[in-house]
């Protein structure tokens, strides 16, 4: 450190009065003062202007503290009962407990402000571009295609298509014939009839016949008759055999639906025999591919159409819904 | 879900949706462009969104495009910290729906999310929980707290009144 002199020795005194010197410094300036008595009053008048630490305080420091999160959510019991109430998360308990601090009439006005809480919302605001969010032209076209085209289709088959349908196949689908036969010999108390149907590559009925072989032995007491197997002869690549089985039966006996539409009539001098071409086969499959492609349709687009067909026991179809979204129609089939 | 149970959904919650964006972020295109952009995503993923439960698929859609939103244009921020949104403006308030409007939007995005949810909407703190992705006792939290701060705010202005 410089040694004091008159140029410096200002700066020691207020390190003096501030006890800021160090000891050795202290020493040195003793020593100069020695040397220096005149400056002696000088520092005197240093430590006569030292200002002693005022007491004063500021008294609005809460207002400038700011609050920590933990400091805002504080949450008195009272509190938590009243938006437990108007949570509807309270328990007996609990509202017991607010009964009591409710007879406050101070706390009852609080909690009349904590009802006023809940919110209500507005319903003037709507959502006003609603069409934007549509899917108009999928509905259109649904509409368009199902509720019109599909809609005219079935209806127009239920009224006339479905025999426009089936007559499109009349050349291929024989009518019913009924066939009578002669008894020639009964054979044994089991009777047989057999037909055989022959069909072109169209599907047109090209022959039909019926061959008896065997015929040998009459059964006097019941007098049943026995008619044997009878084969297709044709050289034609389709064919259809029937065989119907007759059990024992008197004369005059009448057996219908013994066998799908065979109606058969047994006298001792004869048997007929009433086939009906099973036309409904071709009727129930229309039906059925029609049920599968709504479906089909109903999974493309998945929109509501639908095509339900009802079935008997025997697999033929009873009863045909279609449900679209704007109608729905139905057909019985009366069958006999 | 349907093409018709799709353009049901339009009809049943469209409003709803619209409502608590706009609640939200007070700003009506944007508001628009979120109800019409969760639409769009509904309609995209309606396969597998069963009926019953697109109103909280929507919700959630909604709820999570407009906190994108909110992110990216930082015109908000997402703490829970009431001192960003305190500010003093001129009471002039002619009922206490309007105390209490006013009083929403000065709450904590968050809090005033999971009480608009649960007010407007009725949904559970469960459901809530779904729609936000916090957990039931988060939301709990949050109403509460939003709850006695609307009724602090509310008690300040009936005293001033």
């Amino acid at each position: 450190m410089e040694t004091i002199n008159k140029h410096n020795y200002e700066a020691y005194f207020l390190d003096f009065t501030e006890s800021n010197l160090s000891e050795s410094d202290e020493q040195e300036l003793i020593r100069f003062l020695a040397k220096n008595p005149s400056l002696k009053n000088e520092l005197n008048n240093f430590e006569q202007f030292k200002i002693a630490p005022s007491d004063i305080k500021y008294t609005k420091k809460k207002e400038l503290i700011k609050k920590t999160q933990a400091q805002h959510f504080e949450i008195t019991e009272f509190e938590y009962l009243c938006v437990a109430s108007i949570e509807n998360d309270i328990n007996e308990t609990e509202k017991y407990q607010l009964k009591a601090e409710l007879r406050n009439t101070k706390k009852q006005k609080a909690f009349e402000i904590f009802i006023e809480t809940k919110l209500q919302a507005n319903s003037d605001i709507r959502y006003l571009l609603k069409d934007v969010l549509r899917r108009k032209y999928f509905v259109l076209k649904h509409r368009i295609i199902v509720s019109i085209a599909s809609a005219a289709a079935v209806l127009l088959f239920f009224i006339f298509g479905e025999n426009m349908f089936l007559n499109s196949n009349n050349e291929k689908i024989i009518q019913p014939i009924a066939y009578k036969q002669n008894i020639i010999k009964p054979k044994n108390n089991i009777s047989k009839i057999s037909k055989t149907k022959l069909y072109d590559k169209n599907h047109t009925q090209q022959e039909q016949t019926s061959v008896i072989h065997n015929q040998t032995i009459k059964n006097s007491a019941n007098n049943v008759l026995a008619f044997e197997d009878s084969e297709p002869r044709s050289n034609t690549d389709l064919y259809k055999e029937l065989t119907v089985s007759i059990p024992e039966m008197k004369s005059g006996a009448l057996i219908s639906n013994i066998h799908n539409n065979i109606a058969i009539n047994y006298t001792p001098t004869s048997v007929a025999v009433n086939y009906d071409e099973p036309q409904k086969s071709t009727q129930d499959q229309f039906w059925k591919y029609a049920e599968k492609g709504v479906h089909i349709w109903k999974k493309l687009t998945k929109d509501d159409v639908e095509l339900k067909n009802e079935y008997a026991k025997n697999g033929s179809i009873n009863e045909v819904n279609f449900i679209a979204s704007n109608f729905q129609f139905r057909k019985t089939f009366n069958r006999k | 879900m349907t093409i018709n149970e799709y353009n049901k959904s339009v009809e049943a919650y469209s409003d709803h949706i619209y409502r608590f964006i706009l609640k939200n972020i007070k700003n009506e295109n944007t508001a628009q462009d979120i109800v019409q952009d969760s639409y769009e995503k509904l309609w995209v993923n309606r396969k597998p969104v069963y009926f019953t439960k697109v109103k909280s698929y929507l919700f959630t859609t909604a709820y999570r495009t407009m906190i994108d939103i909110i992110r990216k244009q930082k015109r908000v921020s997402l703490t829970d910290d009431y001192s960003v949104f305190e500010t003093h403006e001129e009471n002039d308030y002619s009922d206490i729906n309007e105390v209490l409007h006013a009083a929403i939007e000065k709450l904590p995005e968050i809090q005033r999310s999971v009480i608009l949810l649960r007010d407007y909407e009725g949904y559970s703190y469960k459901e809530i929980a779904d729609i936000t992705n916090l957990n039931e006792s988060q939301v709990k939290v949050y109403i509460y707290r939003a709850r006695v701060y609307l009724k602090n705010y509310i008690g300040k202005i009936e005293n001033l009144v």
